[in-house]
């Protein structure tokens, strides 16, 4: 959020208390997600990046405000997300779970990066009581499940609400993530 | 909730349910599912029902602290998938035993064993067959108190195995 004075800038034809509406609404919007409260279908919004500009001179209520909603994906915050799964201790499940290691974390940021270039976002990406990184991909009842363990594995699990869960290792690298996004891809909406 | 000289109690009603935390980490938002991120193995730590109420398992009783917030899942004994193969040579089950300590008499574990041996290391059993019973006792699991939900504490123990009903608190 910036605030800042910009005396070219007209006054926008949008009534005041319509704008403070909006500006309420992104707000809200983006400190819910900075906590991580937002929920379906809320959280399926990319972030909302409010630039709220004063006319020089004057103050808030004396004068329109203009508000600027720009949308920008959030694969930062999975990244950020992923970082902060490093901060864990041992135990952080109130039992035995380790953390997900550096080098897990990496391997997950690489397949972030094939999820961002595909455009397939995860619905979940959270860390695993066994020690590792968990990404869901859901539709409906069915889902697909990558985790990557600390003993440097990649796994995929595909499940629905009726059938045998089906697991398949995945080869970490490029061509690996490639091949596995397109399988989700095709099981979510085949 | 203490053991006070008890024996254990290795017979289990089959309608008996194991209760186990979930942190706010994996499950802060009561109408989202869990994920398989969420169940361990093996030696899952869980409470049974017939010596300890659902919000008991909220406690951490060995390390002193209480996940107040925390949201509680149960499976109940019948439903634990008892037994997989791997290519038809190794087999590999699955059972409650319980293994009270001195301050949670109710304590006890869903193991595994390979040909009846205890296999209490990750790394003894095949990663996919790992992930694929996770992935089936997921199936298994009722939800039980939410997260954030508040539930009034009760003192006193059990009368049965069932799951018996506890008060929400505003």
């Amino acid at each position: 959020m910036q605030c800042e004075s910009t005396p070219q800038r007209e006054a926008s034809p949008i009534p005041l208390h319509v704008h403070r509406v909006v500006v309420m609404i992104a707000l809200a919007i983006d400190q819910a997600r900075a906590r991580d409260e937002l929920t379906f279908p809320l959280a399926t919004l990319p972030r909302l990046t409010a630039d709220i500009v004063i006319g020089s001179g004057e103050s808030w209520p004396g004068r329109p405000l203009v508000l600027e909603a720009t949308t920008r994906p959030d694969w930062d915050r999975f990244s950020d997300k992923l970082d902060s799964f490093g901060s864990l201790l041992k135990g952080w499940d109130g039992d035995e779970a380790d953390p997900p290691n550096r080098e897990t974390v990496d391997r997950a940021k690489s397949f972030l990066s094939s999820l961002e270039g595909a455009s397939l976002r995860p619905n979940r990406l959270a860390p695993s009581v066994v020690g590792g990184v968990g990404f869901t991909f859901r539709l409906g009842d069915l889902s697909a499940y990558v985790e990557f363990n600390n003993k440097g594995s990649v796994y995929a699990l595909y499940s629905d609400a009726v059938t045998d869960p089906q697991v398949e290792r995945i080869a970490a690298g490029l061509l690996g993530f490639s091949e596995l996004i397109d399988k989700i891809k095709q099981y979510l909406h085949e | 909730m203490c053991a006070n000289g008890r024996p254990p109690d290795p017979h289990f009603h089959p309608e008996e349910f194991l209760f186990r935390r979930i942190p706010i980490l994996l499950w802060d938002q009561p109408g989202e599912p869990l994920s398989v991120d969420a169940v361990k193995l093996p030696d899952i730590s869980v409470g049974r029902s017939k010596y300890g109420h659902a919000e008991w398992a909220r406690f951490d009783c060995v390390h002193g602290n209480h996940y107040e917030d925390w949201g509680v899942v149960a499976v109940q004994v019948q439903d634990i998938p008892g037994e997989q193969w791997k290519e038809g040579v190794f087999h590999f089950t699955f059972q409650a035993c319980h293994a009270p300590s001195e301050k949670d008499y109710s304590h006890s574990e869903i193991r595994a064993f390979e040909n009846s041996e205890h296999v209490d290391a990750v790394e003894r059993l095949p990663e996919d067959i790992h992930l694929l019973w996770r992935a089936r006792l997921l199936r298994k699991m009722k939800s039980v108190i939410k997260p954030y939900q508040k539930v009034a504490i009760r003192e006193n123990p059990p009368v049965s195995h069932k799951l018996e009903p506890f008060q929400t608190l505003p």
